[in-house]
């Protein structure tokens, strides 16, 4: 994991509580819209489903891809941030 | 493609039992998960390495499986054969299979043979190449796996000190010189010392034979210390009671000249003294201020000889005023061979030098110095200016301190000139 972007920290720093997707590392404007439009509104809908997919990575990752058609490095960042996340509070 | 079709009919429940029969995570299948998963179910269906990414445990196993294979290929090249880049070599085609691995064989290869030469001794020959087969296969696995060999990689970089080896006294060779010549400041030291002891000694011994000769008049030594407790009893003394023992004084002073023979010739510049005498007796306040040298001084030359005290003080204050180690142990060896040219010389330059206090603590010193205090004053006086001295040479020898010092001041006057005019 290089270096780490302030959205990065700013979400790995707090409880997520009601925090809408877009403040997830990696997940923009564009993106956002795509899991909005797919139901995942908010940032636990995708920790929901990143932990039904028992955090795997390469899982994670070809879901992402599969949603909202990201890239993997938005894959890879929303996964590292995820990750951190449940590391720092789970 | 009929798997496929049966596997986008398949309903969550079975699709999670196919997974699972087919060796796959028991991932619980959902709505949202469903697509990524037949996805994997068909990649691992299709054929295992189609999206090798995609299974987790596959990737796992395959590395597990690689490292002890990748050893074992090593170990058994390293058992065979005796050539290590060959070994090496062959034992990495196996393991490899990336394009820039071939590459970094190359490197390694031109690595190898620049590396043997460093390995001089044969006893590290024969383990270099076992270092040198192991870390090709580590830098492998550091390439597949991502934290798991670091224990090992500290194995592998152990040969490089050995490699290094050579160099090492290198820098233990540029630090001999230092403990040398501190060694040799330190022999320098005694040497000097010693000299200074043993003309000291011959000095003593010349002017002990010289008294012998001379004093049949003078005064016996135990004066000595009385003579310099006098000066400090005209100190505190009125001012007219002092001068008649001054007087008393010059008449002893005028019949040691006449009495002590030509050899010491330094008679004009204490001549010189005297003369200051002199005046001094005619002024009251004047000769009170000057008489505790003078008298202590003119005291010892009445006890033991003019010469004595003339020929002791001059070097041994230049000396201690400069601190200057050649130029004691000339004025020294000048006071045990040479003529009386040198003696002079070293006084005057001590009398233009110091003042009317210096010229007191010099008369101190000899009185030290008859009485034999010599060793101490030197322990009290020496040592500080000369390691000051030494530290001096020391720190300009290293950081060439003369040459910044002169490069500082002459900014500082720059700056001053420029803040001057501007």
């Amino acid at each position: 994991m290089s270096g780490t972007t302030q959205k990065y920290r700013n979400f790995v720093a707090e409880p997520m509580g009601e925090k809408s997707v877009t403040e997830l590392a990696g997940i923009g404007e564009t993106l956002g819209g795509r899991l909005i439009e797919a139901g995942f509104d908010k940032a636990y809908t995708v920790l929901g489903q990143y932990l039904v997919l028992k955090k795997d990575k390469e899982l994670f990752k070809d879901w992402m891809k599969d949603v909202c058609h990201a890239s993997s490095n938005q894959a890879s960042d929303c996964y590292n941030c995820l990750n951190d996340w449940c590391e720092e509070f789970m | 493609m009929a798997d496929a079709d049966n596997l986008d009919n398949l309903s969550n429940a079975e699709l999670r039992a196919r997974m699972l029969a087919q060796g796959l995570p028991n991932i619980p299948v959902t709505d949202s998960s469903r697509k990524v998963l037949v996805k994997r179910l068909r990649a691992s269906l299709g054929g295992n390495a189609a999206l090798p990414a995609a299974s987790p445990k596959k990737s796992n196993a395959r590395r597990e499986t690689l490292q002890p294979a990748a050893v074992a290929a090593a170990a058994a090249g390293q058992v065979d054969k005796t050539d290590g880049t060959q070994a090496a070599a062959k034992s990495r085609r196996t393991i490899a299979f990336n394009p820039s691995d071939n590459k970094e064989d190359d490197r390694r290869r031109q690595q190898q043979p620049v590396n043997k030469p460093q390995t001089v001794p044969e006893a590290i020959a024969v383990v270099k190449p076992v270092a040198a087969k192991a870390a090709p296969i580590q830098s492998r696995r550091i390439s597949n796996s991502e934290r798991r060999e670091q224990p090992t990689e500290r194995i592998v970089r152990k040969p490089e000190p050995i490699a290094e080896e050579p160099t090492v006294p290198k820098q233990r060779e540029s630090e001999k010189p230092l403990l040398v010549n501190s060694l040799i400041i330190l022999e320098s030291d005694e040497e000097e010392d010693e000299q200074l002891a043993q003309a000291a000694q011959s000095a003593e011994d010349q002017y002990s034979h010289h008294n012998k000769q001379i004093a049949s008049k003078p005064k016996p030594k135990p004066k000595l210390t009385a003579s310099t407790v006098n000066t400090h009893e005209y100190v505190a003394k009125p001012l007219y009671p002092s001068l008649q023992p001054n007087t008393m004084e010059q008449q002893r002073i005028k019949q040691v000249y006449e009495h002590v023979p030509s050899p010491t010739q330094p008679r004009t510049t204490l001549g010189g003294s005297s003369n200051s005498y002199d005046y001094r007796a005619a002024t009251g306040r004047y000769s009170s201020y000057v008489s505790s040298p003078a008298q202590s001084y003119t005291s010892a030359s009445s006890t033991i000889g003019v010469s004595t005290s003339l020929r002791r003080s001059p070097p041994r204050t230049y000396s201690n005023e400069f601190s200057d180690d050649t130029a004691e142990e000339d004025a020294s060896q000048g006071v045990k061979f040479e003529s009386d040219f040198a003696r002079n010389l070293a006084r005057l330059r001590a009398e233009r030098i110091g003042d009317r206090s210096s010229s007191y603590r010099r008369t101190i010193a000899t009185g030290s110095i008859i009485t034999g205090g010599r060793r101490s004053l030197r322990q009290e006086q020496d040592p500080s200016s000369k390691a000051f001295v030494r530290l001096w040479q020391t720190l300009d020898n290293k950081y060439k301190l003369k040459s910044k010092l002169f490069i500082l001041i002459v900014l500082l006057v720059l700056f001053g000139v420029y803040r001057f005019f501007y």
